[in-house]
């Protein structure tokens, strides 16, 4: 049905009933199309696992259409949109070599590997010494990438679901997992950023919940 | 969509995000998979705001914005009846409305229709 196949782009929204999560995932990873996906669920970790099993290019919990242009996945889509004569492992091929980006509800914030020049600066922005600082055309390698800091509004649609924030989903290369992380826990330290961040990298997913930073997700950010 | 979600706040959500100019936005809600145990009051809560909702030139809040071209619309049309011929259920719109209305206001409308 090429409205479910296709990309209508037009005012139709099909809606499928499904009866195994499974498949409702396997049928929306089976569409050419990726940039932006949600899980929409009352149960915060649980909509959080699913949606690091959605091939897109943002993926969110409780809200849609806030796209992360600078995601390393976002490329793979770009990827997957390239010419079938490629050969397949050009067609599969997952960029995971970029600046992580993380979208915060509610807060601007970045999340960068602590090598990217822009790491420091993303965190003094997010510390408050420059509220609207923007960090874009970081030259990085293998190519260069535009990431530009970015306030996103999941927190209104989170709070009207009744969880306590949108939850941003991460991810990265797994050998940079450790050293995001790290920034990421001094980021929700230094910034006071109330929220649970699910942390995903590479081919291994990885909660960083509330418990393990030491703040509680329901308080919103200063 | 899992079941556990309050239908109507969430339908208000995936409604604002699935029209967001008239679905013409590419990050846009395209297509939605709903647990069956919740897929009739949810689908029920989203014609209703279907219903509800006024084509309007853009900018105003609550309102379809208007089909870019007259293409387009031929398009987004053929893509329903395709639906509606492979069995999909029209629950608000469809070839009985008036999208026509939609028309109002596109980017080519100065062109006559062909």
């Amino acid at each position: 049905m090429k409205v479910v196949a296709d990309e209508q782009f037009g005012p139709l929204l099909p809606v499928i009933p499904f009866d195994d999560i499974d498949d409702a995932i396997a049928a929306a990873n089976a569409t050419e199309y990726g940039l932006c996906g949600s899980i929409w669920t009352s149960d915060i970790a649980k909509g959080a696992e699913l949606a690091a099993r959605l091939e897109c290019g943002t993926t969110l919990v409780n809200s849609h259409a806030e796209v992360a242009t600078a995601h390393p996945l976002w490329r793979s889509q770009e990827l997957r949109h390239r010419p079938r004569w490629w050969p397949k492992r050009y067609r599969r091929l997952r960029g995971t070599a970029d600046p992580v980006r993380l979208q915060v509800a509610g807060t601007s914030a970045a999340v960068v590997p602590e090598c990217w020049p822009g790491a420091a600066s993303a965190v003094a922005a997010l510390s408050g010494r420059h509220r609207r600082a923007t960090c874009r055309r970081r030259s990085w390698s293998p190519s260069t990438t535009s990431t530009t800091l970015t306030c996103s509004t999941s927190t209104r649609c989170a709070r009207a679901v009744g969880v306590p924030a949108a939850v941003p989903i991460l991810r990265c290369d797994a050998r940079r997992r450790d050293s995001v992380k790290a920034i990421l826990v001094s980021l929700i330290e230094e910034v006071r950023l109330q929220w649970s961040v699910i942390f995903v990298g590479g081919h291994e997913q990885q909660a960083l919940g509330a418990a393990e930073t030491g703040v509680a997700a329901s308080r919103r950010p200063r | 969509m899992l079941p556990d979600v309050d239908v109507d706040t969430v339908a208000e959500q995936i409604f604002n995000v699935a029209f967001l100019m008239s679905g013409q936005t590419c990050a846009a809600i395209k297509r939605l998979y709903v647990h069956r145990s919740i897929v009739e009051p949810m689908v029920t809560a989203l014609a209703r705001r279907a219903d509800a909702a006024q084509p309007a030139q853009g900018g105003v809040d609550g309102a379809l914005d208007p089909l870019t071209t007259m293409p387009q619309y031929e398009r987004v049309r053929l893509i329903l009846d395709d639906a509606i011929e492979h069995g999909a259920r029209v629950v608000a719109g469809g070839p009985s409305a008036r999208p026509e209305r939609l028309l109002r206001g596109r980017h080519d409308s100065h062109q006559r229709d062909r």
